[in-house]
């Protein structure tokens, strides 16, 4: 490791090429994006489920705390939808929380982009590796109910 | 209000230690508001989420993240947790929480001997670094100067990522710590790099296990918004701090974080299943 002055005018220092690039910008812009996205909707709900049931809080806990009891969560893109349309609380913010975990898998699928727009075919391709090892552990595993 | 208060402990650390604070989340929930394992497991899952977005949107902007090594590594990792889902229910999760609870316990001590470590001296890159493009530089942002670095052994990193991977798919944990350590003293990166980059590469890990998760009705909406807000608030918090501390305060946190979650992995895997 070696420790130089900053470069006058910004001049590039060996190996430095990728801190130059739009790549970080956007990276941050998407992961920013998502979080402030989902914490908006996430506030929304909470707030909702307060209005509508304002006793609702201690129940919730029991709830919780018994591991027999299934509480009623939604678990599919189709249960979530459905919810969304009746205003459902607990619906807006799985919503919320859907957003959230989308977030990583978006910016690896936007990064594919940044490395193909920057001709830098070797990580084009190790980002699309990422990219497909991520959808087949998500929704493969996620189908199969494995783990 | 409780669990917000605690959420946003665990982002601020999470966000410096570079791991997702699910070491905080789960036995706060369980242990202290006897919230049922299956939850705590599932909101700690959007708490890694949280805390890795969060925390790297400025992480990256501020180019402290290595963003080629991250993605080579995540090759290893989501290998790693796909083989960990598969493989799981083969092997004896408690056995794996004593054995890795071992390991990390056993890899705090060549860290505590460079604690005070500020950068690793004399790394030259090994022929996959400079095949791979690896080196790279961040600037101080005490100082002005810019820091550059080299990397050293990144076939140990990358196995090492797999490892780390595994344990997730395995044991449904983030394994921050094992990313950090596998940057840190696998591959020699300074120390905000490693704590960076992995807090940048936790939301894959994690979210390649959430679908998992999520179809099995194990994130609790009531439970999972109140952590998420916290963390997120809390990891904000963590990067101003982390930008303008030194590598060595970096390490202070981490180390200790990382015995808590070696005798944490230690507890679960002699106690519960």
């Amino acid at each position: 490791v070696t420790v130089e002055e900053a470069p006058p005018g910004g001049k590039p220092l060996p190996g430095e090429t990728a801190s130059h690039s739009p790549i970080n910008d956007v990276i941050a812009l998407i992961l920013r994006g998502g979080v402030y996205t989902s914490a908006v909707i996430l506030v929304l709900g909470l707030v909702l489920f307060l209005i509508q049931s304002p006793a609702g809080r201690s129940v919730v806990t029991e709830v919780l705390r018994s591991s027999t009891v299934r509480p009623d969560i939604p678990t599919s893109f189709g249960a979530v939808g459905q919810g969304l349309r009746n205003f459902n609380a607990s619906s807006i913010i799985e919503l919320g929380v859907l957003v959230l975990l989308a977030t990583p898998v978006i910016r690896v699928a936007a990064s594919i982009f940044l490395f193909l727009f920057e001709a830098d075919w070797l990580y084009t391709v190790l980002t699309s590796v990422v990219l497909v090892l991520l959808l087949i552990s998500i929704f493969l595993l996620g189908a199969l109910g494995i783990g | 209000v409780t669990v917000f208060g605690g959420s946003l402990l665990a982002g601020v650390i999470g966000a410096i230690a570079g791991l997702g604070g699910g070491v905080l989340v789960v036995p706060l929930l369980t242990v202290g508001l006897g919230v049922d394992i299956r939850y705590a497991i599932g909101a700690s899952i959007i708490s890694v989420i949280a805390t890795s977005s969060g925390a790297a949107a400025a992480y990256v902007k501020d180019r402290l993240i290595n963003l080629r090594i991250a993605m080579l590594l995540e090759i290893a990792t989501t290998t790693g947790a796909i083989t960990g889902a598969i493989v799981t229910g083969l092997v004896d999760t408690r056995v794996l929480f004593v054995v890795f609870g071992a390991v990390l316990l056993l890899s705090v001590l060549p860290l505590i001997r460079r604690i005070g470590e500020e950068l690793p001296v004399g790394i030259k890159n090994d022929i996959w670094a400079d095949r791979l493009r690896l080196a790279s530089s961040y600037a101080n942002a005490r100082t002005g100067k810019i820091v550059a670095y080299e990397v050293t052994r990144v076939p140990l990193g990358f196995g090492l990522m797999y490892i780390a991977g595994l344990i997730s798919g395995l044991l449904g944990i983030g394994s921050g710590t094992f990313k950090v350590l596998a940057m840190d003293s696998g591959m020699r990166l300074p120390m905000k790099v490693s704590s960076t980059t992995s807090n940048f590469m936790i939301g894959v890990t994690a979210a390649a296990s959430a679908g998992i998760y999520f179809s099995r009705g194990d994130i609790a909406p009531l439970l999972a918004a109140p952590v998420a807000l916290g963390v997120l608030l809390g990891a904000m918090l963590g990067t101003r701090f982390l930008v303008h501390a030194s590598n060595s305060t970096v390490r202070k946190v981490f180390v200790p974080l990382m015995a808590a979650i070696a005798i944490e992995m230690l507890v679960r895997g002699t106690t519960t299943g």
